[in-house]
């Protein structure tokens, strides 16, 4: 009788002061970061993992996550494209079509705001939207995790990523918002170019970019920055090729997507768009948000004659009182040259990018 | 037996216990805040709201930002190495940090940015208002530095009874040479809350334009990024800048 009941309390004790069973140890991602960005600001609820990155770039893949098993992230997002779409708008898995053109993705841990009207303050917010959006994924986020969820490949790695059996959407979102932070863009001649203007030291390699720099492609630069040439400097700029702000850059007199506006609420924001980073622009035709220019000619004829004058028209717009900035042909195709600097070659070929 | 139940319990409760942290009650620090409030004249100044200057012509601002930086007391005491004003995203704050307002009955420094102005706007900490991710728009691409003053407006200067802001108005002044020193004594902090006081400035776009000794004309003198040639005018704006800003 007393030996049981010993033994009782024993394990009584033993069970109680049992520490939480210890689960797999994530290991920490190091990111590389180019010496002339900012640092990263990473989420404290959702540190970058190894697994969770593995985890996130199988799930950018994943055509699971849609309602008939056809469209993954990258459907709409393909590296070649500069993670954006080539199509004017995306089809969703029911054939329907968006209004907005898929946009490009690289230094998105460097975003305050998500999408072209800014909706998404985070990343992993931004992640739990295409899913269930009726012309994209379509699917709710209850059956995307049950699918997920048969398959004891993701039980696993959700088990290594986040030490928890029970999965669901926020941890989809977590382990594809560590993925998209690990697509850094920073390595193109416009890097390069950046760097030796500002006396940064370059690397070997760097220092071999340099030589390729033609002379089109410095006076592009210099036309792009000048404040009486292309005007271009004062919405994108800065080792992020943007600056993060909403701003109407004179697309319409009259606008039929009124953009932040219908997010503030306030008719001051109408026709205003997030501005876009401009590197790997030469990759992610159609241009605007709503894809309307084919191709970069067409933009520069844009910025140079076609500006509309509107009550929202940003003041940065300078030459909006005569239609834009009046480049003449040699300025075009300067300009132009410039632009293609910002392709990043290393990032789109990157192997840790593409499909798992 | 019942002695045997009892130790057995004891041990129980003392190996489960969890270190306790006896918290100790934190000290309240004392804190300084500094506002900018624009006016325009004697109305307060909300942006994307029409103003009517003294000849009719009428403007909407859309934007007010600029920087201070190494403002100290005159024993060289730092209150902050920089601080942004940027009316669209934070309002009438300013700074707003920990310290003891009876140092600073004075404040001097500059109006843009000194020491700081050619670093790498990357490399400043993350929450440093020169960090280029919180300049918006505030810095050119390192080389030049960061403009100090930016006012972005459109005017109606036909004065035709219709509105029509087609007129636009870029005030981005920057570079060393434009640089001003700012000092400002018998500063009049109110305490607002048991610990944190407050300093308030005041910031007349009404006088920016309109003040005697040089005003600006803006049918004519709308632009300047402070490049060769607008020296004038970016000089102009950035005194008159300085004289309509006062503690109040
Ligand atoms: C059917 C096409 C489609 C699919 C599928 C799709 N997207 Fe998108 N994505 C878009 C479009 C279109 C936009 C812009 C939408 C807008 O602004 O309203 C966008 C915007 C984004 C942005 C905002 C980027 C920025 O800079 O603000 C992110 C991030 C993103 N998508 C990630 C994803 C992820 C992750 C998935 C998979 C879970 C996904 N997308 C699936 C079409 C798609
Ligand atoms: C006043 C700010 C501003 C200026 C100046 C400006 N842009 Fe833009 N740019 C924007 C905005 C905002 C968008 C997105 C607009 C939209 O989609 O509605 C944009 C979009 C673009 C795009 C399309 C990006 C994409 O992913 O679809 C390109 C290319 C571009 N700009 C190039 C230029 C060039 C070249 C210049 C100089 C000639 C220039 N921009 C000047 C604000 C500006």
């Amino acid at each position: 009788m007393k030996s049981v009941f010993l033994l009782f309390i024993g394990i009584i004790i033993f069970l109680s002061c049992k520490k939480e069973k210890v689960g797999h140890q994530t290991t920490p991602y190091v990111l590389e970061i180019p010496s002339h960005f900012p640092s990263m600001i990473i989420p404290e609820d959702n540190p970058m993992t190894v697994e969770g990155v593995a985890l996130g770039r199988r799930l950018f893949y994943e055509k699971m996550l849609s309602g008939d098993n056809s469209m993954s992230c990258a459907s709409c997002h393909s590296p070649s494209a500069a993670f954006s779409d080539t199509a004017q708008f995306s089809t969703g898995i029911d054939k329907q079509k968006g209004t907005r053109n898929s946009m490009a993705l690289f230094n998105l841990g460097w975003q305050n705001y998500f999408f072209w009207d800014g909706r998404s303050a985070t990343l992993e917010e931004q992640i739990l939207q295409p899913v269930p959006n009726p012309i994209e994924m379509h699917q709710s986020w209850k059956d995307a995790v049950s699918k997920l969820s048969a398959d004891i490949s993701y039980k696993n790695d959700f088990f290594f990523a986040f030490n928890t059996k029970e999965f669901d959407s926020t941890h989809v979102s977590k382990a594809i918002a560590q993925f998209l932070r690990t697509l850094i863009s920073g390595s193109s001649k416009y890097d390069v170019m950046y760097k030796h203007s500002n006396n940064m030291t370059l690397s070997t390699s760097e220092n071999i970019t340099l030589q390729t720099v033609t002379p089109e492609e410095w006076a592009g630069y210099d036309l792009f920055k000048s404040l009486n040439g292309a005007d271009c400097f004062h919405c994108h700029n800065g080792p992020l090729m943007q600056v993060e702000k909403f701003s109407n850059n004179g697309l319409d007199a009259s606008f039929t997507d009124i953009g932040r506006g219908a997010i503030t609420n306030n008719s001051n924001d109408n026709g205003k768009f997030k501005v876009p980073s401009l590197r790997n622009i030469a990759l992610s035709a159609p241009y605007m948000h709503d894809g309307r220019f084919q191709n970069l000619d067409q933009v520069i004829n844009h910025y140079s004659n076609g500006v509309q004058q509107s009550a929202t028209i940003d003041p940065k717009m300078e030459f909006a009182f005569q239609g834009g900035v009046q480049l003449d042909t040699q300025q075009k195709s300067l300009l132009k040259a410039f632009l293609i600097t910002l392709t990043d070659y290393e990032f789109i070929n990157n192997p840790k990018f593409k499909a798992p | 037996m019942r002695i045997l139940g009892f130790i057995c319990v004891f041990g129980l409760m003392l190996s489960c216990k969890n270190e306790k942290v006896d918290e100790p009650i934190p000290t309240p620090e004392n804190q300084i805040k500094v506002t900018v409030q624009p006016y325009f004249g004697s109305e307060k100044l909300y942006l994307d709201s029409i103003f009517t200057f003294s000849d009719g012509n009428q403007i909407k601002f859309t934007d007010i930002k600029f920087y201070f930086s190494e403002l100290t007391n005159d024993n060289s005491v730092q209150l902050i190495d920089a601080a942004f004003f940027n009316y669209r995203q934070k309002g009438i704050s300013f700074i707003s940090k920990p310290g003891n307002y009876s140092d600073f009955s004075t404040l001097k420094g500059f109006l843009g940015v000194h020491n700081d102005n050619h670093k790498d706007p990357s490399a400043f900490p993350n929450d440093s208002p020169l960090n280029i991710m919180n300049t918006d728009g505030m810095h050119w691409g390192w080389n030049p530095g960061y403009s100090f003053v930016q006012i972005e407006a459109k005017a109606d200067t036909l004065n035709d009874g219709n509105l029509n802001f087609d007129h636009t108005i870029v005030f981005h002044v920057g570079t060393d040479q434009f640089l001003q020193n700012v000092n400002y004594s018998n500063l009049n902090w109110q305490s607002i809350g048991n610990y944190t006081h407050q300093l308030a400035f005041k910031l007349d776009m009404k006088e920016v334009f309109e003040i005697n000794s040089q005003p600006i004309n803006i049918k004519t003198e709308f632009m300047t990024h402070s490049s060769a040639g607008q020296e004038a005018l970016s000089l102009k704006v950035i005194q008159n800048f300085k004289t309509a800003l006062n503690p109040m």
